[in-house]
């Protein structure tokens, strides 16, 4: 009966993962038809800005023969469809600027990207949850006031502040690491650091907020009227509680953080995803930025996604919604 | 024999944290071992500031003067310590938001579980589970096995407060703090739930303390009743005393409001419960069909009916003389 049951709630699961896989088709479809009209309509022309950028003075002739070359003189809905032809073929295009295919573009950029990512949001989590938790626990005492003034000076700093700061301490200064970045791991650390202190002072503060909100709830004057613990009251209940909220605002980080870190990458010589998007609206280079809005949209999808199926473990509310039970 | 005195309140006046009135005065009572005693009085007459007198949750009473001793013991000067583990286990308690009290996305036999070892240590997940289970067939659960493996957010709000006091019970209380515990619930549901708490009584013998504004429930479980209004008890008696001869104009007046099938209108008490009442006399006074001069200023004591029946207002003493 109870193995029916949990197969019963891995069909489920497996019926809705589907469903909201499918709804990425239309938001692709949507998403690039706009930014290929948004780009359409904003004054710079490609090929002018590319033969600029090559210091060939344009000439009429020049600009018009390569316009033809790249298709950019037909109507605006055949290129675009043109473009989603091949992206359904699987082919993401080539670069108007150097020719490299789309799709190695992107993948030369992710690991940057992934690496920074990763290191700054387990970085965030591992700080701002406990300190959260105390400043909750602690409110109003010393600690409390100690820990949410340093987050609030985290939270007011721009990443790039900190991380023209950090670069002057650590690595001129102090020299425990290098100012440019190597393949080592040691490199990581700044940048790493970079973001996720601002994070981290965000963090703080919401996870403070989600627990303090859950210390409210008349379910923990239940458990205190039962005699319970104060610790087993807080890690069991109300933490599991308050996770809820925190995952949400974590997984949109993790979203944003994924489309790259234009002025990180920038500053440390890190060239991922938010360097190359930078550089390609720059120039107007079509096909790299619609590749791009590709990458954006799955991710957020699939964020989404992620978050979504993780409340089908973390509260049975959800679950109960997904025809489960 | 005389049943043991499980739980005084003497002499006791409670306010809340920072406000500067007085919340309950000199509130005086006895709960003894088996017996049920229904607290009845309008919404703000004190009814719930007693069971938070009682239950002592942190920072939810202050209490300025005498004392709730259980067994004796003073709760005012119990360390932290003793008195988590008298919560639960010699307090319990259910209140009035049905299902509140639990946490809506853990699972019921968790929640058994942790009540159960926040007591003894040695209880082990599947020994609460069988506890748990023999308490939900004890109050007539008809599916424990699915209730156990549920979370409250998935269960009906008359099933969550079943849940609530099965919940109370399982580390088996003394002493069983109920605020109204059924005026949320429809009215089938609030029969179960009464027949529910006396089923426990029968088979525990746990003393149960509830507070209620339906006179229904007090005609059907009460032992003893105390009569509430402006932050005092103003009439205290065995059940058929207070309901068949209320001795205070106030019960008297709560008795005629309540409606009937025959027809005969229910009458309301006159003028408003005020916000805040009146330090020295009679805090009835002002809505009282018989009241006088003396009244306003007049000492609150208790004078005795009969036996342990006995009331604030003189009044009817005197007619008796």
């Amino acid at each position: 009966m109870a193995g029916k049951m949990e197969r019963l709630g891995q069909h489920a699961v497996l019926r809705y993962v589907l469903r909201r896989l499918l709804s990425l088709i239309p938001v692709l479809l949507g998403v690039t038809l706009l930014t290929y009209a948004l780009m359409y309509l904003s004054p710079k022309d490609p090929v002018e800005m590319m033969l600029q950028a090559q210091g060939t003075a344009p000439s009429v002739d020049v600009v018009e023969a390569m316009r033809r070359q790249l298709g950019l003189d037909r109507p605006f809905i055949v290129q675009y469809l043109d473009w989603l032809g091949h992206f359904i073929r699987g082919d993401m295009g080539r670069s108007y600027v150097d020719g490299a295919s789309v799709a190695d573009k992107l993948l030369t950029a992710l690991p940057n990207t992934l690496k920074l990512t990763a290191a700054s949001v387990v970085v965030t989590a591992v700080l701002s949850v406990p300190l959260g938790i105390l400043t909750a626990v602690y409110r109003g005492k010393t600690a409390d006031r100690i820990i949410r003034f340093l987050s609030f000076i985290g939270n007011s700093l721009p990443n790039y502040i900190v991380s023209l700061g950090l670069l002057y301490f650590f690595a001129l200064k102090l020299g425990w690491f290098p100012v440019l970045s190597s393949r080592s791991v040691i490199s990581l650390v700044l940048p790493t650091l970079a973001l996720a202190i601002p994070m981290t002072g965000k963090y703080i503060r919401q996870v403070r907020a989600a627990v303090l909100e859950q210390l409210h709830k008349p379910y923990v004057d239940g458990a205190v009227a039962r005699g319970l613990k104060t610790r087993t009251i807080l890690f069991r209940d109300v933490l599991r509680n308050a996770m809820i909220t925190i995952v949400t605002l974590m997984s949109m980080s993790v979203g944003s953080l994924l489309g790259g870190t234009a002025a990180i990458e920038m500053i440390f010589v890190l060239p991922g995803l938010g360097y190359m998007v930078t550089n390609a609206v720059t120039v107007r280079d079509y096909p790299v930025i619609q590749g791009f809005v590709v990458w954006m949209s799955v991710i957020y999808v699939v964020i989404n996604l992620l978050t979504d199926i993780s409340y089908y473990y973390m509260d049975p509310r959800v679950s109960a919604g997904m025809g489960v039970e | 024999m005389e049943a043991e005195n499980l739980l005084e309140i003497s002499s006791l006046c409670v306010r809340y944290p920072g406000a500067e009135a007085t919340a309950l005065r000199d509130v005086e009572l006895v709960l003894k071992a088996g017996q049920i005693t229904c607290v009845i009085g309008e919404s703000g007459s004190g009814k719930s500031t007693l069971f938070h007198s009682i239950l002592q949750l942190p920072g939810r009473v202050e209490i300025t003067q005498g004392s709730v001793r259980f067994r004796g013991n003073d709760l005012k000067a119990m360390p932290k310590q003793r008195l988590r583990e008298l919560r639960g286990k010699g307090i319990g308690a259910v209140f009035q938001e049905p299902g509140a009290s639990l946490d809506p996305i853990r699972p019921i036999r968790r929640q058994f579980y942790e009540t159960l070892r926040a007591h003894d240590a040695a209880v082990t997940v599947r020994k609460a589970e069988e506890k748990a289970e023999e308490i939900l067939r004890a109050l007539e659960f008809s599916d424990p096995h699915r209730i156990l493996k549920s979370c409250p957010a998935q269960l009906s709000g008359g099933m969550n407060q079943r849940v609530a006091i099965a919940l109370a019970m399982a580390p088996e209380p003394d002493i069983l703090l109920c605020d109204e515990p059924t005026s949320a619930l429809d009215v089938t549901v609030q029969a179960q739930i009464v027949e529910e708490l006396m089923r426990l009584r029968e088979t525990f013998g746990t003393c149960i303390l509830l507070i209620t504004h339906n006179m229904g429930v007090v005609a059907k479980m009460a032992d003893h009743v105390a009569v509430m209004y402006g932050g005092r008890i103003v009439e205290y008696g065995p059940r058929k005393d207070v309901l068949h001869a209320p001795a205070h104009p106030y019960t008297r007046a709560l008795m005629e409001a309540i409606p009937t099938l025959d027809g005969r209108t229910p009458k309301g008490i006159p003028g408003r419960r005020p916000d805040v009442f009146p330090e020295k006399g009679c805090a009835f006074a002002p809505r009282c069909r018989m009241s006088c001069k003396e009244c306003e200023t007049r000492g609150m004591i208790r004078h005795t009916i009969s036996g342990d029946h006995w009331t604030l207002c003189p009044e009817e003493v005197n007619r008796g003389d």
